[in-house]
């Protein structure tokens, strides 16, 4: 990250990134322990980490 | 994209309303086709037969694999804002929301969508819609929050592949979590 400020830190690509990657981590641990919420915790992650996946240019 | 009228406000909120509500209609679109062709085969075929193919997308995400997958390439006109500051965004949203309108540039939504028509239940597929949609507004909030001057594109490019790794990683966990 080229500059440090709070909102460019904040509103970082890698950081929105890592947000979806954390939620991921979270929907496997629930589904690990067996918690009935997990796989719609992974559907919404695996659709946001689609959706997100797309902000390249083309 | 971004220089368009889709600034901060309201026309940002209807566009990021218009692609949730894009994605929702390219996952039900999804789930009715996929309730004809799921009837081909047990769910335990179709899931082996994505795992596989999300293998395949993965190595080409890191450009190990080179191929073409159908999309529609080719930019949105700016006269998609000629319904104003509310709709116009909207509309936009709309259109992009459901990936159907311009170009797509991972490969993680030909996994997702097969996923979703295969293996969803209605429910599953309206919150990978919203997912979907949440995703893309993301991107949108990010960006405009960033900076004014569109470095936030410079740095995703900087920073690609670990962003495509912790994307693919999670998009792995979410599919184990969901259908396995």
């Amino acid at each position: 990250m080229t500059v440090g400020t709070p909102r460019r830190v904040l509103w970082h690509p890698l950081v929105a990134a890592a947000l979806i990657g954390a939620a991921a981590t979270g929907g496997v641990l629930l589904h690990i322990g067996a918690v009935s919420v997990a796989a719609l915790i992974g559907w919404l992650v695996a659709g946001a980490a689609g959706g997100f996946a797309v902000s390249g240019s083309t | 994209m971004l220089n368009s009228p889709v600034g901060r406000g309201y026309p940002q909120f209807s566009f990021c309303l218009g692609q949730v509500l894009g994605a929702l209609v390219t996952a039900l679109g999804a789930l009715v086709v996929g309730s004809l062709l799921r009837l081909a085969a047990p769910s335990g075929v179709w899931v082996v037969l994505l795992v596989c193919w999300f293998a395949v997308i993965t190595v080409r995400e890191f450009g190990l694999l080179s191929f073409g997958l159908p999309q529609n390439a080719r930019l949105v006109p700016v006269t998609v804002f000629r319904h104003g500051r509310f709709f116009g965004p909207l509309q936009f949203g709309l259109e992009m929301g459901t990936g159907l309108r311009t170009y797509v540039t991972s490969g993680l939504p030909y996994v997702l969508l097969p996923a979703v028509a295969l293996l969803a239940s209605p429910g599953a597929a309206l919150v990978a819609g919203l997912g979907f949609g949440l995703g893309r507004s993301l991107m949108t909030t990010s960006n405009l929050r960033f900076s004014d001057d569109n470095s936030w594109d410079l740095e995703f490019s900087l920073y690609e592949r670990w962003i495509k790794a912790i994307l693919v990683m999670a998009f792995a966990g979410g599919i184990f979590a969901a259908v396995i």
